[in-house]
Protein backbone atom coordinates (compact mmCIF):
# COMPACT_ATOMS: atom_id res chain seq x y z
CA UNK A 1 0.00 0.00 0.00
CA UNK A 2 1.45 3.54 -0.90
CA UNK A 3 1.52 6.42 0.89
CA UNK A 4 -1.67 7.60 -0.24
CA UNK A 5 -3.22 4.70 -0.28
CA UNK A 6 -2.70 4.89 3.73
CA UNK A 7 -3.84 8.08 3.95
CA UNK A 8 -7.22 7.39 2.23
CA UNK A 9 -7.51 4.44 4.46
CA UNK A 10 -7.17 7.31 7.13
CA UNK A 11 -9.22 9.68 5.88
CA UNK A 12 -12.27 7.04 5.30
CA UNK A 13 -12.15 6.59 8.81
CA UNK A 14 -13.12 9.31 9.76
CA UNK A 15 -16.55 8.66 10.29
CA UNK A 16 -16.80 11.70 13.00
CA UNK A 17 -19.49 13.72 11.98
CA UNK A 18 -21.90 11.66 11.21
CA UNK A 19 -23.62 11.76 14.53
CA UNK A 20 -26.32 10.38 13.22
CA UNK A 21 -25.31 7.46 11.97
CA UNK A 22 -27.50 5.14 14.08
CA UNK A 23 -30.55 6.88 13.40
CA UNK A 24 -32.92 5.62 10.76
CA UNK A 25 -31.65 7.28 7.42
CA UNK A 26 -34.88 7.97 5.47
CA UNK A 27 -36.83 10.04 8.71
CA UNK A 28 -33.48 12.10 8.88
CA UNK A 29 -33.35 12.86 5.11
CA UNK A 30 -37.15 13.89 5.05
CA UNK A 31 -36.80 15.78 8.23
CA UNK A 32 -33.68 17.71 6.22
CA UNK A 33 -36.10 18.33 3.14
CA UNK A 34 -38.89 19.84 5.41
CA UNK A 35 -35.63 22.35 6.58
CA UNK A 36 -34.88 23.24 3.30
CA UNK A 37 -38.63 23.24 2.56
CA UNK A 38 -39.25 26.06 5.35
CA UNK A 39 -35.84 27.38 4.20
CA UNK A 40 -37.33 28.42 0.36
CA UNK A 41 -40.40 29.83 2.20
CA UNK A 42 -38.64 31.80 4.63
CA UNK A 43 -36.77 33.45 1.63
CA UNK A 44 -40.17 34.01 0.19
CA UNK A 45 -41.79 35.40 3.00
CA UNK A 46 -38.81 38.06 3.39
CA UNK A 47 -38.74 38.99 -0.23
CA UNK A 48 -42.98 39.66 0.05
CA UNK A 49 -42.29 41.36 3.22
CA UNK A 50 -39.82 44.20 1.81
CA UNK A 51 -42.34 44.57 -1.69
CA UNK A 52 -45.14 44.83 1.34
CA UNK A 53 -42.98 47.85 3.36
CA UNK A 54 -42.16 49.74 0.41
CA UNK A 55 -45.83 50.14 -0.79
CA UNK A 56 -47.13 51.28 2.70
CA UNK A 57 -44.38 53.70 2.86
CA UNK A 58 -45.18 55.05 -0.11
CA UNK A 59 -49.02 54.78 0.32
CA UNK A 60 -48.23 56.46 3.51
CA UNK A 61 -46.64 59.25 1.97
CA UNK A 62 -49.09 59.82 -0.31
CA UNK A 63 -51.78 59.69 2.42
CA UNK A 64 -50.59 62.13 4.54
CA UNK A 65 -49.56 64.49 2.33
CA UNK A 66 -53.20 64.45 1.17
CA UNK A 67 -54.46 64.72 4.49
CA UNK A 68 -52.39 67.64 5.89
CA UNK A 69 -53.95 69.79 2.64
CA UNK A 70 -50.21 70.34 1.48
CA UNK A 71 -50.45 72.46 -1.30
CA UNK A 72 -46.86 73.75 -1.88
CA UNK A 73 -45.60 73.08 -4.93
CA UNK A 74 -41.86 72.88 -3.57
CA UNK A 75 -42.94 70.26 -1.44
CA UNK A 76 -44.63 68.24 -3.65
CA UNK A 77 -41.19 68.22 -5.87
CA UNK A 78 -38.65 68.07 -2.94
CA UNK A 79 -40.76 64.71 -1.81
CA UNK A 80 -41.09 63.93 -4.95
CA UNK A 81 -36.95 63.90 -5.74
CA UNK A 82 -36.66 61.98 -2.53
CA UNK A 83 -38.44 59.35 -3.14
CA UNK A 84 -37.41 58.92 -6.62
CA UNK A 85 -33.97 59.28 -5.55
CA UNK A 86 -34.49 56.57 -2.66
CA UNK A 87 -36.08 53.92 -4.93
CA UNK A 88 -33.72 54.10 -7.87
CA UNK A 89 -31.18 53.65 -5.28
CA UNK A 90 -32.87 50.63 -3.53
CA UNK A 91 -33.57 49.31 -6.72
CA UNK A 92 -30.22 49.49 -7.83
CA UNK A 93 -28.60 48.45 -3.90
CA UNK A 94 -31.12 45.45 -4.52
CA UNK A 95 -29.95 44.74 -8.46
CA UNK A 96 -26.57 44.72 -7.20
CA UNK A 97 -25.98 43.33 -4.19
CA UNK A 98 -24.58 39.74 -3.46
CA UNK A 99 -26.92 37.05 -3.19
CA UNK A 100 -25.13 33.81 -2.90
CA UNK A 101 -28.30 32.25 -4.57
CA UNK A 102 -27.48 34.49 -7.49
CA UNK A 103 -24.74 31.93 -8.25
CA UNK A 104 -25.14 28.78 -10.28
CA UNK A 105 -23.64 25.99 -7.71
CA UNK A 106 -23.21 23.38 -10.47
CA UNK A 107 -20.61 25.35 -12.22
CA UNK A 108 -17.07 24.14 -12.60
CA UNK A 109 -15.11 26.11 -9.32
CA UNK A 110 -13.35 28.57 -11.94
CA UNK A 111 -16.20 29.33 -13.64
CA UNK A 112 -18.28 29.76 -10.41
CA UNK A 113 -15.25 32.16 -9.01
CA UNK A 114 -15.34 34.38 -12.11
CA UNK A 115 -19.42 34.76 -11.59
CA UNK A 116 -18.71 35.15 -7.59
CA UNK A 117 -16.13 37.80 -8.47
CA UNK A 118 -18.09 39.62 -10.79
CA UNK A 119 -20.86 39.89 -8.37
CA UNK A 120 -18.82 40.56 -5.63
CA UNK A 121 -17.29 43.40 -7.67
CA UNK A 122 -21.03 44.49 -8.87
CA UNK A 123 -21.60 45.24 -5.24
CA UNK A 124 -18.73 46.90 -4.42
CA UNK A 125 -19.63 49.38 -6.83
CA UNK A 126 -22.87 50.42 -5.14
CA UNK A 127 -21.52 52.29 -2.93
CA UNK A 128 -19.11 54.31 -5.27
CA UNK A 129 -20.95 57.02 -7.95
CA UNK A 130 -24.20 55.42 -7.32
CA UNK A 131 -24.23 55.81 -3.59
CA UNK A 132 -22.63 59.48 -3.81
CA UNK A 133 -25.30 60.51 -6.42
CA UNK A 134 -27.95 59.29 -3.72
CA UNK A 135 -26.91 61.02 -1.10
CA UNK A 136 -26.88 64.63 -3.13
CA UNK A 137 -30.19 63.96 -4.38
CA UNK A 138 -31.36 63.92 -0.82
CA UNK A 139 -29.37 67.08 -0.22
CA UNK A 140 -31.39 68.27 -3.36
CA UNK A 141 -34.29 66.95 -2.15
CA UNK A 142 -34.00 68.14 1.16
CA UNK A 143 -33.53 71.90 0.09
CA UNK A 144 -36.48 72.09 -2.21
CA UNK A 145 -38.95 70.43 0.61
CA UNK A 146 -37.69 73.97 2.83
CA UNK A 147 -38.30 76.14 0.10
CA UNK A 148 -41.85 75.45 0.49
CA UNK A 149 -42.42 75.53 4.03
CA UNK A 150 -43.62 79.24 5.24
CA UNK A 151 -40.98 81.02 6.90
CA UNK A 152 -42.38 82.49 10.58
CA UNK A 153 -40.52 85.54 11.83
CA UNK A 154 -39.80 83.98 15.50
CA UNK A 155 -38.10 80.47 13.86
CA UNK A 156 -34.52 79.87 13.06
CA UNK A 157 -33.54 81.48 9.89
CA UNK A 158 -33.98 78.99 6.43
CA UNK A 159 -30.45 79.27 5.76
CA UNK A 160 -29.73 77.70 9.00
CA UNK A 161 -32.11 74.83 8.54
CA UNK A 162 -30.84 74.20 4.82
CA UNK A 163 -27.18 74.15 6.31
CA UNK A 164 -28.00 71.80 9.27
CA UNK A 165 -29.93 69.34 6.97
CA UNK A 166 -27.77 69.64 3.97
CA UNK A 167 -24.78 68.90 6.58
CA UNK A 168 -26.52 66.15 8.64
CA UNK A 169 -27.31 64.27 5.10
CA UNK A 170 -23.84 64.49 4.14
CA UNK A 171 -22.42 63.56 7.36
CA UNK A 172 -24.50 60.50 7.57
CA UNK A 173 -23.82 59.42 4.09
CA UNK A 174 -19.94 59.94 4.64
CA UNK A 175 -20.42 57.67 7.35
CA UNK A 176 -22.14 55.23 5.66
CA UNK A 177 -19.78 55.46 2.77
CA UNK A 178 -16.73 54.94 5.44
CA UNK A 179 -18.39 51.89 7.32
CA UNK A 180 -19.19 50.17 3.66
CA UNK A 181 -15.83 50.86 2.64
CA UNK A 182 -14.20 49.64 5.61
CA UNK A 183 -16.56 46.17 5.52
CA UNK A 184 -15.75 45.80 1.80
CA UNK A 185 -11.61 46.12 2.67
CA UNK A 186 -11.76 43.90 5.59
CA UNK A 187 -14.55 41.18 3.85
CA UNK A 188 -14.62 41.23 0.46
CA UNK A 189 -11.04 41.96 -0.66
CA UNK A 190 -9.79 38.79 0.60
CA UNK A 191 -12.25 36.77 -0.70
CA UNK A 192 -12.24 38.39 -4.17
CA UNK A 193 -8.12 37.62 -3.76
CA UNK A 194 -8.71 33.91 -3.03
CA UNK A 195 -11.33 33.58 -5.78
CA UNK A 196 -8.80 34.96 -8.17
CA UNK A 197 -6.33 32.40 -7.86
CA UNK A 198 -8.82 30.13 -9.11
CA UNK A 199 -10.20 32.06 -11.78
CA UNK A 200 -6.64 32.37 -12.63
CA UNK A 201 -6.11 28.69 -12.99
CA UNK A 202 -8.52 28.19 -15.97
CA UNK B 1 -38.33 18.83 -12.03
CA UNK B 2 -41.19 17.52 -10.08
CA UNK B 3 -41.02 18.21 -5.83
CA UNK B 4 -41.58 14.33 -5.85
CA UNK B 5 -38.41 13.69 -8.04
CA UNK B 6 -36.64 16.18 -6.60
CA UNK B 7 -37.36 14.81 -2.92
CA UNK B 8 -35.85 11.50 -4.42
CA UNK B 9 -32.87 12.79 -5.85
CA UNK B 10 -31.91 14.48 -2.77
CA UNK B 11 -32.85 11.60 -0.64
CA UNK B 12 -30.24 9.74 -3.10
CA UNK B 13 -27.91 12.49 -2.89
CA UNK B 14 -27.94 12.80 1.01
CA UNK B 15 -27.97 9.04 1.92
CA UNK B 16 -25.10 8.54 -0.50
CA UNK B 17 -22.86 11.53 -0.23
CA UNK B 18 -23.32 12.70 3.32
CA UNK B 19 -20.48 11.45 5.24
CA UNK B 20 -17.91 11.89 2.38
CA UNK B 21 -19.11 16.33 1.88
CA UNK B 22 -19.00 16.43 5.83
CA UNK B 23 -15.28 14.86 5.43
CA UNK B 24 -14.63 17.48 2.61
CA UNK B 25 -15.90 20.25 5.09
CA UNK B 26 -13.52 18.67 7.41
CA UNK B 27 -10.78 18.77 5.02
CA UNK B 28 -11.33 21.98 4.55
CA UNK B 29 -12.56 24.06 7.96
CA UNK B 30 -11.84 22.50 11.47
CA UNK B 31 -14.45 23.80 13.94
CA UNK B 32 -16.79 21.44 14.79
CA UNK B 33 -20.01 24.24 14.60
CA UNK B 34 -18.33 25.65 11.58
CA UNK B 35 -18.56 22.40 10.05
CA UNK B 36 -22.11 21.90 10.40
CA UNK B 37 -23.05 25.10 9.47
CA UNK B 38 -21.14 24.10 6.34
CA UNK B 39 -22.37 20.99 5.80
CA UNK B 40 -26.04 22.85 6.11
CA UNK B 41 -25.20 25.46 3.94
CA UNK B 42 -24.12 22.78 1.55
CA UNK B 43 -27.32 20.90 1.55
CA UNK B 44 -29.28 23.87 1.33
CA UNK B 45 -27.26 24.64 -1.51
CA UNK B 46 -28.01 21.59 -3.54
CA UNK B 47 -31.83 21.35 -2.53
CA UNK B 48 -31.59 24.79 -4.92
CA UNK B 49 -29.62 23.39 -7.24
CA UNK B 50 -31.42 19.98 -8.24
CA UNK B 51 -33.55 21.68 -10.57
CA UNK B 52 -30.65 22.33 -12.53
CA UNK B 53 -29.05 18.76 -12.91
CA UNK B 54 -29.71 17.72 -16.15
CA UNK B 55 -27.57 14.07 -15.74
CA UNK B 56 -24.67 15.65 -18.06
CA UNK B 57 -21.99 14.21 -15.05
CA UNK B 58 -22.96 11.76 -12.55
CA UNK B 59 -24.63 12.56 -9.37
CA UNK B 60 -21.53 12.20 -7.62
CA UNK B 61 -19.43 15.21 -9.69
CA UNK B 62 -22.07 17.42 -9.60
CA UNK B 63 -22.89 17.29 -5.73
CA UNK B 64 -18.45 17.69 -5.26
CA UNK B 65 -19.31 20.82 -7.29
CA UNK B 66 -21.98 22.21 -5.25
CA UNK B 67 -19.88 21.26 -1.88
CA UNK B 68 -16.52 23.01 -3.32
CA UNK B 69 -18.02 25.99 -4.29
CA UNK B 70 -20.55 26.16 -1.23
CA UNK B 71 -17.12 25.97 0.70
CA UNK B 72 -15.20 28.55 -1.45
CA UNK B 73 -17.52 31.20 -0.30
CA UNK B 74 -18.46 29.79 3.08
CA UNK B 75 -16.04 32.22 5.07
CA UNK B 76 -17.41 35.34 3.74
CA UNK B 77 -20.26 34.81 6.35
CA UNK B 78 -18.06 33.33 8.85
CA UNK B 79 -17.28 36.59 10.74
CA UNK B 80 -15.06 34.72 13.63
CA UNK B 81 -13.43 32.06 11.20
CA UNK B 82 -10.54 30.61 12.93
CA UNK B 83 -8.44 27.80 11.89
CA UNK B 84 -9.05 25.17 14.75
CA UNK B 85 -6.72 21.91 14.85
CA UNK B 86 -8.66 18.97 14.03
CA UNK B 87 -9.77 17.31 17.74
CA UNK B 88 -10.06 13.84 16.08
CA UNK B 89 -9.87 12.12 20.09
CA UNK B 90 -13.15 14.37 20.82
CA UNK B 91 -15.03 13.61 17.75
CA UNK B 92 -13.91 10.83 15.92
CA UNK B 93 -15.15 7.02 18.00
CA UNK B 94 -12.98 4.67 15.79
CA UNK B 95 -15.56 2.50 16.92
CA UNK B 96 -14.28 -0.37 14.40
CA UNK B 97 -10.77 -0.62 16.26
CA UNK B 98 -11.04 -3.57 19.03
CA UNK B 99 -7.43 -3.14 19.56
CA UNK B 100 -6.72 -0.30 21.57
CA UNK B 101 -3.56 0.51 20.00
CA UNK B 102 -4.50 0.08 16.32
CA UNK B 103 -7.12 2.73 17.90
CA UNK B 104 -4.76 5.18 19.36
CA UNK B 105 -2.47 5.08 16.18
CA UNK B 106 -5.20 5.73 13.75
CA UNK B 107 -6.80 8.38 15.38
CA UNK B 108 -2.92 9.73 16.04
CA UNK B 109 -2.78 9.58 12.10
CA UNK B 110 -5.81 11.07 11.61
CA UNK B 111 -5.18 14.14 13.71
CA UNK B 112 -1.69 14.65 11.87
CA UNK B 113 -3.30 14.09 8.19
CA UNK B 114 -5.51 17.32 9.66
CA UNK B 115 -3.34 18.97 11.05
CA UNK B 116 -1.12 18.63 7.85
CA UNK B 117 -3.90 19.27 5.51
CA UNK B 118 -4.92 22.90 7.57
CA UNK B 119 -1.41 23.44 6.31
CA UNK B 120 -2.28 23.83 3.05
CA UNK B 121 -3.90 26.15 0.66
CA UNK B 122 -7.62 26.69 0.27
CA UNK B 123 -7.76 25.35 -2.95
CA UNK B 124 -5.48 22.64 -2.12
CA UNK B 125 -7.04 21.11 0.89
CA UNK B 126 -10.15 20.90 -1.33
CA UNK B 127 -8.29 19.23 -4.32
CA UNK B 128 -6.51 16.76 -1.97
CA UNK B 129 -9.68 15.98 0.18
CA UNK B 130 -11.62 14.72 -3.22
CA UNK B 131 -8.54 12.90 -4.25
CA UNK B 132 -8.70 11.47 -0.86
CA UNK B 133 -12.23 10.66 -1.32
CA UNK B 134 -11.40 8.04 -3.81
CA UNK B 135 -12.01 10.78 -7.06
CA UNK B 136 -10.03 10.15 -10.57
CA UNK B 137 -7.67 13.40 -11.54
CA UNK B 138 -10.15 13.82 -14.40
CA UNK B 139 -13.17 14.25 -12.12
CA UNK B 140 -11.29 16.76 -9.96
CA UNK B 141 -10.43 18.55 -13.28
CA UNK B 142 -14.28 18.27 -13.92
CA UNK B 143 -15.18 19.59 -10.57
CA UNK B 144 -12.44 22.80 -10.07
CA UNK B 145 -12.45 23.53 -14.03
CA UNK B 146 -8.91 22.98 -14.59
CA UNK B 147 -7.03 20.57 -17.10
CA UNK B 148 -5.96 17.12 -15.95
CA UNK B 149 -2.64 17.54 -16.32
CA UNK B 150 -2.88 20.71 -14.39
CA UNK B 151 -4.37 18.14 -11.40
CA UNK B 152 -1.59 16.01 -11.62
CA UNK B 153 0.62 18.49 -11.53
CA UNK B 154 -0.95 20.13 -8.63
CA UNK B 155 -1.70 17.18 -6.57
CA UNK B 156 1.98 16.34 -6.90
CA UNK B 157 3.05 19.14 -5.31
CA UNK B 158 0.19 19.26 -2.79
CA UNK B 159 1.13 15.28 -1.55
CA UNK B 160 5.31 16.57 -1.33
CA UNK B 161 3.93 19.27 0.87
CA UNK B 162 1.52 16.96 2.64
CA UNK B 163 4.29 14.63 3.22
CA UNK B 164 6.71 16.90 4.74
CA UNK B 165 3.80 18.13 7.67
CA UNK B 166 2.80 14.68 8.12
CA UNK B 167 7.06 13.68 8.98
CA UNK B 168 7.30 16.88 10.92
CA UNK B 169 4.05 16.18 13.13
CA UNK B 170 4.80 12.30 13.25
CA UNK B 171 8.47 13.27 14.44
CA UNK B 172 6.98 15.60 17.21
Amino acid sequence: MNELDFLRKVWEENTIADSSQDAPVLKENMSMVKKLKSFDHFQKVINSLKIFIITILLASIVISLNFLGIDSVEIYIGISIIFAGTISFMLYYLRNQFYSSKLDYTQSSTRFAKDAISLLRRQNNIFGLPFILFILTMIVGINVLFLGIPSEPQSVSPLFMHITFSSFIALSGLLGYRIRRWRIRKEIYPLIADLSQLENQE
Amino acid sequence: MSIKTKEELFEEVYTEYRLRIYRICYGYIYEKEQVEDLFQEIMINIWNSLDKFKGDSSIGTWTYKVAVNTALLYNRNTKQYKKIRWAATEINTFAAFSNPNDKIQMESRLNHLGKSISELEKQDRLIISLILEGQTYEQVAEIVGITTNYVGVKVTRIKKQLYEFLKKYDNE
